[in-house]
């Protein structure tokens, strides 16, 4: 039964269910029986935190643990938010509802900038001091990891340490030295000092940095003994690690409520814009037998009507015949869907369109990503507009009349002609529609261009390159606006504002803390919401503080430069990333990884080639 | 094929779900419970249920029922063992029973209005509800589909029973529900409210019973 103030509360405000917990396949365990309890945090709405994959990875693993209780929290919305303040009533865990404050670990996932405002939000709301140095005991230990902690240094004043790559063994070792610390009855520093040598472990305390008179750093020294570089963990075997055979099944509506399988991690790709193309590298892949076992798990256990597969670019996965062959004799006889994102467009065929096509009859979606062969070029995307056109005649011949393609605006040596380029791919593709005898009858076409803005990212080709100022990306938005000449495409993007804040923090350093903390001060919170993003508030934070957003977003920086995460190793090295650069620079692509080994360094967390051939 | 009613209670955190989360979360129970549901022939085929009477979120249920069909004859405590094994908290498969009236039978649903005060004492609170019910006509406004509508619901309301315990005061009413005509009891607790000075009180609904024409349960 949930207590009294809470079902009061809950009568006020809007989607209660998001607080109540109680959902099938949720782990309840007795506080008694357990040594460490852990507060696994989406700082994202209910829905969203859900819909994650991460979460739901670790939140079975660290509860196969009997000593081990690991619950579920994400940021309330605002209405909840006012309710719990009026109310004096601390954020809780979802399973025991019992306050945040009381557990040994509180651990955030970092899937994007525009969350850290809610980390300080939910730690407030928890009644836990904000900065790690106004923490003095062990517990509550905070702790993050996921993509963003390749850079958590606008983190490193609040969060104690940062797990870096996968986290399924090194999230164990934390919680196992943890339990040591508990019984042996260690000071928070001694705990630090030892965690920092759990290899993939970053304890921003126990690194000094210091800047020079322009602003760039000048050095990061390590402290007590830390090591001068954290190198990221990986899962080498894929087949072997542990992964979930039942999935919490919310009550309300979540972005993505499905049976999920993560076909694989990394991308053998290397398209120069994206982060996660290169954080997760070197590429592992899971069996398809694998794959048909745990999807037919998770299918049991929480009776879902659709599985989905995860990987960042599924036609790549190398088993995807057999194991669609396999899965599908599973999931038709038991009336299931498969969902196939992320697929590219140099290997789309009539086969996989025939198998897309058995399940799903809306729309299929491209990303060419930018629309002319330079910039596609600049960018190392590696596909043609013949590639392109290529799909979408397979796409109309096979009855659709409606494509998606993906761009992006703002990439380095990005000109007008490169924007408009955009819209005249567009109307290529609805030229071609009309040319086809074979087109779907009696269908006008629908060619929907969905460009967003790009934002430099760390441990990428691009991390020393300008982000575009919004004006500029203001202007650019415009002209494609004006070169559209038709109404068989839709076109559409979002402000550039939120994009700012997002490079600002995903190249930023330590002083940002400063500035994150009084924006939060001023009311900043689900910045990714637009209905809740506060630009005004920000600039007034940064104004405050003392700092130019521009000297983080829209600075070019030399490669000698030390980058504020350069102390921490993603296996990428830092003269592979320069030779992509010069290659951007002149429009020269590189090859996938399957085609040949580009030396990006990532293979040595594996211990040998990527690729056995 | 076979069509069965499965009867079910909606109670403590399930009271949270809504309409058409309780339809989803049925689909998927009968999918986990491995039962032999009859899907619907065509290009899409999906699992045939019921429901109907929505209940309101945050309102419990001693009488909620869903209509599905079976591919075979199966004991229906068996069916109803198999569910209960893979429902979560709150929803309990009381039972399967052969429908015998259609949904649209339905003309009436008992309630339990448990009213904690805020201020005032659970006997003041009955004093207050008995002069609420003494009133000859009391007008609200309900929602309809061609816009708002100013209806009398006093000879609607029909109370049952009441006692002011040492907490709150619960009333039992007996209200019009079905497709010919609904009464929500959140019109009628809106209206109280309204009659009364203070803050609104806290409510607990929970509906009771549904009762065919002439007084015959439908379950």
């Amino acid at each position: 039964m949930l207590q009294p103030k809470l079902e009061r509360i809950l009568a006020r405000v809007q989607k209660p269910g998001r607080y109540t917990g109680g959902e099938l396949n949720s782990v309840m365990k007795r506080k008694e029986d357990v040594s460490l309890r852990f507060a696994f945090c989406f700082p994202d709405t209910y829905e969203v935190g859900m819909s994650h994959l991460g979460m739901k990875i670790l939140y079975s693993l660290l509860n196969e643990q009997p000593d081990i209780w690991c619950e579920r929290v994400f940021a309330p919305w605002i209405d909840f938010e006012a309710e719990m303040r009026k109310e004096n009533l601390p954020l809780y865990a979802l399973e025991s509802l019992d306050p945040v404050g009381e557990f040994d670990i509180v651990g955030f996932t970092l899937q994007y900038e525009l969350s850290f405002t809610n980390v300080l939000n939910m730690l407030d709301l928890a009644g836990i001091p904000l900065k790690s140095a106004d923490r003095s005991k062990l517990a509550p230990l905070i702790v993050a990891g996921g993509p963003c902690a390749c850079n958590p240094e606008p983190l490193a004043d609040f969060v104690d340490l940062f797990m870096l790559g996968d986290g399924e063994e090194v999230i164990l070792e934390l919680c196992r030295l943890y339990q040591q610390a508990k019984v042996q009855g260690w000071s928070k520093q001694e705990f630090l000092e030892k965690a920092c040598h759990i290899p993939g472990v970053y304890v921003p305390s126990l690194y000094d940095v210091s800047y020079q008179e322009d602003g760039t750093i000048q050095a990061v020294t390590p402290l007590q003994g830390a090591p001068a570089t954290v190198t990221k963990r990986i899962i080498k075997d894929m087949d072997s690690v542990y992964y979930p055979d039942k999935f919490v099944v919310p009550y309300i509506e979540t972005v993505h409520d499905r049976a999920i399988l993560e076909v694989m991690r990394g991308c053998i790709r290397g398209c120069r814009f994206c982060q996660a193309g290169f954080l997760y590298r070197p590429l592992r892949e899971k069996s398809p037998h694998t794959l048909c076992r745990q999807g037919k798990d998770l299918c049991e256990s929480s009776g879902y009507e659709e599985i989905s597969l995860s990987s960042l670019s599924t036609s790549d996965y190398s088993g995807i015949e057999p194991m669609l062959t396999e899965m599908m004799a599973y999931t038709e006889q038991n009336h299931i869907n498969m969902a196939l994102p992320s697929l590219r467009i140099d290997n789309f065929n009539e086969e996989l369109m025939e198998k897309i096509k058995a399940v799903r009859k809306s729309g299929l979606t491209f990303a060419p990503e930018a629309g002319t062969q330079r910039m596609r070029d600049v960018i190392n995307k590696n596909i043609t507009e013949d590639e392109v056109m290529k799909s979408c005649r397979i796409a109309f011949e096979g009855g659709y009349a409606a494509v998606k393609l993906y761009f992006m605006l703002g990439l380095p040596t990005e000109t007008m002609e490169d924007v408009a380029g955009i819209i005249e791919l567009a109307q290529r593709v609805v030229d071609l529609f009309y040319s086809l005898p074979d087109k779907p009858k009696g269908k006008g076409v629908t060619v929907t261009i969905s460009v967003a803005t790009f934002v430099p990212k760390p441990f990428t080709p691009f991390q020393w390159e300008p982000q575009d100022t919004m004006e500029t990306i203001h202007l650019k938005q415009h002209h494609l606006a004006e070169t559209i000449r038709t109404k068989k495409i839709n076109c559409n993007w979002h402000e550039g504002k939120t994009s700012v804040l997002e490079g600002v923090f995903a190249r930023g350093d330590r002083r940002l803390g400063a500035v994150m903390e009084a924006a939060f001060r001023k009311g900043c919170r689900f910045d990714s919401w637009s209905e809740t993003f506060q630009y005004d508030k920000w600039m007034e934070a940064f104004e405050e503080c003392g700092v130019d957003p521009a000297f983080y977003a829209n600075r070019r920086r030399s490669y000698e430069e030390i980058l504020p995460w350069d102390h921490l190793d993603y296996g990428i090295s830092k003269a592979f990333l320069i030779r992509e650069n010069e290659k951007a620079r002149a429009a020269k692509t590189t090859p996938n990884c399957r085609q040949q080994c580009s030396g990006c360094g990532a293979n040595k967390l594996k211990g040998g080639p990527c690729f056995d051939d | 094929m076979i069509n069965i009613r499965v009867l079910f209670e909606k109670k403590g955190r399930a009271k949270y779900i809504g309409h058409l989360d309780v339809s989803r979360l049925m689909q998927r129970a009968l999918k986990r419970a491995g039962l032999p549901i009859w899907y619907t022939e065509g290009y899409n085929p999906h699992m045939y249920v019921a429901f109907a009477l929505p209940l309101p979120l945050g309102y419990e249920s001693e009488c909620e029922f869903m209509d599905t069909r079976l591919t075979e004859q199966m004991p229906f405590e068996t069916v109803k063992d198999a569910l209960n094994a893979v429902l979560p908290e709150g929803i309990l498969v009381t039972q399967i029973a052969e429908p015998v009236y259609k949904p649209s039978d339905i003309q009436w649903a008992e309630y339990v209005l448990s009213l904690y005060p805020e201020g005032g004492t659970p006997q003041s609170f009955l004093e207050d509800w008995r002069r609420f019910l003494a009133k000859s006509s009391i007008e609200v406004v309900k929602k309809t589909k061609k816009g708002p509508k100013t209806i009398d619901i006093r000879p609607d309301i029909h109370p049952l029973a009441e006692q002011a315990g040492s907490e709150c005061l619960q009333v039992r009413l007996r209200l019009p529900a079905g497709l010919s005509k609904n009464i929500s009891p959140n019109l009628v607790l809106d209206s109280f409210f309204s009659s009364i000075k203070g803050e609104p009180p806290f409510a607990r609904v929970t509906r009771i019973r549904l009762l065919c024409d002439g007084e015959k349960e439908f379950a």
